[in-house]
Parts: C-alpha cells; structure tokens; sequence
C-alpha cells in the first residue's frame, strides 16, 4: 500500500468547506412554488396533519355511536308480531310445547 | 440581522429571513451533506430538501438549540434518510420494473474527491471516503461532523444531542475502525 492508514485518516486535514452551485435560493424557491401549484402535495399536507387523522377517529366513533343507539331504540315488538302469525294460521298460541285441543 | 431577527423572520413566513438563512448555511448544509453521500448531485437536491424542510418546519424550532445547530440536524437526518431510500430502492431494485417503474440505471460511481481537499492528498482522501461508508452510522456523524466540517466535539456533542464523553469515544472508535478497514484497503 502506498499510503499508511494514520496518513490516509490525516488527508481531510485542513480540508476547504464545498460550496453548492450559484443561484441555490432562486432553485429552492422555484422548487416550493412547483410543489405548492400541485393540489396533490396540499392534499398530502392535510392528510398527513394529526388534526386530520384524529377528526376521522371522532368521526368513526360518533357515527358508530349513532348506530348503536339507533338500534336499541328500534327493537322490534315480537308480541304483535306473533300474534299476527297466530291469526293467520288460526292459532291461538304459538307456544310449541302446547298440547293441541 | 441577529439570530433571533432571523428566527422570528422565518417564524413569520418573510421571504428576506429565509434567503439569508440559505445565503449564509447553504455551505454547511451542503459540505455535511456532500460527505455523506459522495455525490455532488444528490448533495444539490438533498440540500434543497433539508431548506425546504426547515422553511416548512420552522415551527417545530423551540430555540433549545442555536439555530446552526438544528440546521446541522436537519442536514445529517435528510442526508442519511437519503441514503436508506436509496438502499431500500437498491433492495428492491427488481420488484420496481413489475410496477413499471422507471428503471433507474444503476452505475457504479467514481471515487469521490471532495473538491476541499488538497490536491495532493485527493488519492488519500478517495480512500478515506469509501471506508468512512463502512462505519456505523453515529460513528459516520461524529467524524465527518468533526473532520469535514471542523466542528469542536463540544460542537458535534449538542448536534447529536450526547454527551462530550460519548462524542469523544465515538470518534475514537471511527478512527479504530477507520484504521483496520483501511489496512484490507485492497479489498474496498
């Protein structure tokens, strides 16, 4: 080997800092007027927002509380049911341990 | 402007504040950027992405630290998620012309020379870069946060958010691995 690993390690020693190409601020600038111009990134911007995703969770439980308590007030009333069934086939009980007359 | 002009500038969406935080770090972004990806390209974009995430981000900065400091953050975290996409891309390089993506040409790049570096020493210093990618990532932090940029370890200490002794030991293990990968240089 040509160099010894401690030289090798020392070479970045006194090493000049790189500079970007002219002109970087006018490419950023253009850079975020092309991403804002695009409805798709502002789309992105406002799924990607906590408030979003925690709207939509509120949502999902209030919708799915509504449900649930819609269901409890609506339930069905079998006695008029039953009865109903009990006239249409001449019955008088539905009960099917009764011993018929 | 002061610091604190330029925080409150940038807090409050002025254009001014913002060119003059790209005109006076573009250098340390770019320079700590360029030595983690070797690329002068990819050093371009990915320092345009670190300004833009500081201009849409500026929120988020409490002042804790100086603001050169979370500049530096911003910098290595971009520039390492950088190189984790592009190893992930790498991966799964044969699974993307099924989704027909485009096909990225895979070309070996040439040795890096940082264009800082002596002219004498830029055969030494190609070699330093290909082993510096072989360190572990905080160990890759610390030396180029010290090395390239010549920051004080007190310095690298508050941008990695540890200790000085932590810092110290870091470097001292990169330049321990640094060396033994060095010695099977052939093999790079």
């Amino acid at each position: 080997m040509k160099f010894t690993p401690e030289e090798i390690i020392e070479s970045l020693d006194g090493v000049q800092r790189a500079e970007p190409k002219p002109f970087l601020y006018t490419r950023i600038n253009a850079r975020i007027a092309k991403e804002e111009s695009t409805g798709f990134s502002l789309i992105l911007k406002v799924i990607s927002a906590p408030a979003f995703s925690l709207g939509i969770a509120v949502l999902i439980v209030l919708i799915n509380g509504y449900f649930m308590m819609k269901s409890t007030d609506s339930t069905i009333d079998t006695s008029d049911l039953s009865q109903g069934i009990a006239a249409e086939y001449n019955q008088h009980s539905l009960d099917p341990y009764e011993i018929p007359k | 402007m002061t610091e604190q002009e330029l925080i409150i500038g940038l807090k409050n969406g002025e254009e001014d504040a913002f060119k003059a935080l790209v005109e006076t770090r573009q250098g340390i972004v770019y320079n700590t950027v360029l030595g983690f990806l070797q690329n002068p390209l990819d050093a371009e974009d990915v320092t345009q992405d670190v300004f833009i995430k500081i201009f849409e981000s500026i929120s988020q900065f409490k002042g804790e630290a100086a603001l050169t400091t979370w500049v530096y953050r911003v910098a290595v975290t971009t520039a390492l998620e950088f190189i984790r996409k592009k190893k992930r891309k790498k991966r799964f390089g044969f699974i993307s012309p099924l989704f027909g993506e485009e096909n990225e040409q895979t070309i070996e790049l040439p040795d890096f020379h940082h264009p800082g570096v002596l002219l004498d020493r830029r055969e030494m210093s190609a070699i330093l870069f290909k082993a510096i990618k072989k360190l572990p990532e905080n160990q890759q932090i610390a030396f180029i946060l010290n090395k390239l940029e010549g920051l004080s370890y007190q310095e690298v200490a508050e941008i990695m958010k540890l200790s000085l002794s932590a810092v110290e030991s870091l470097i001292h293990r990169a330049k321990t691995n640094l060396k033994e990968i060095l010695k099977n240089f052939n093999n790079l």
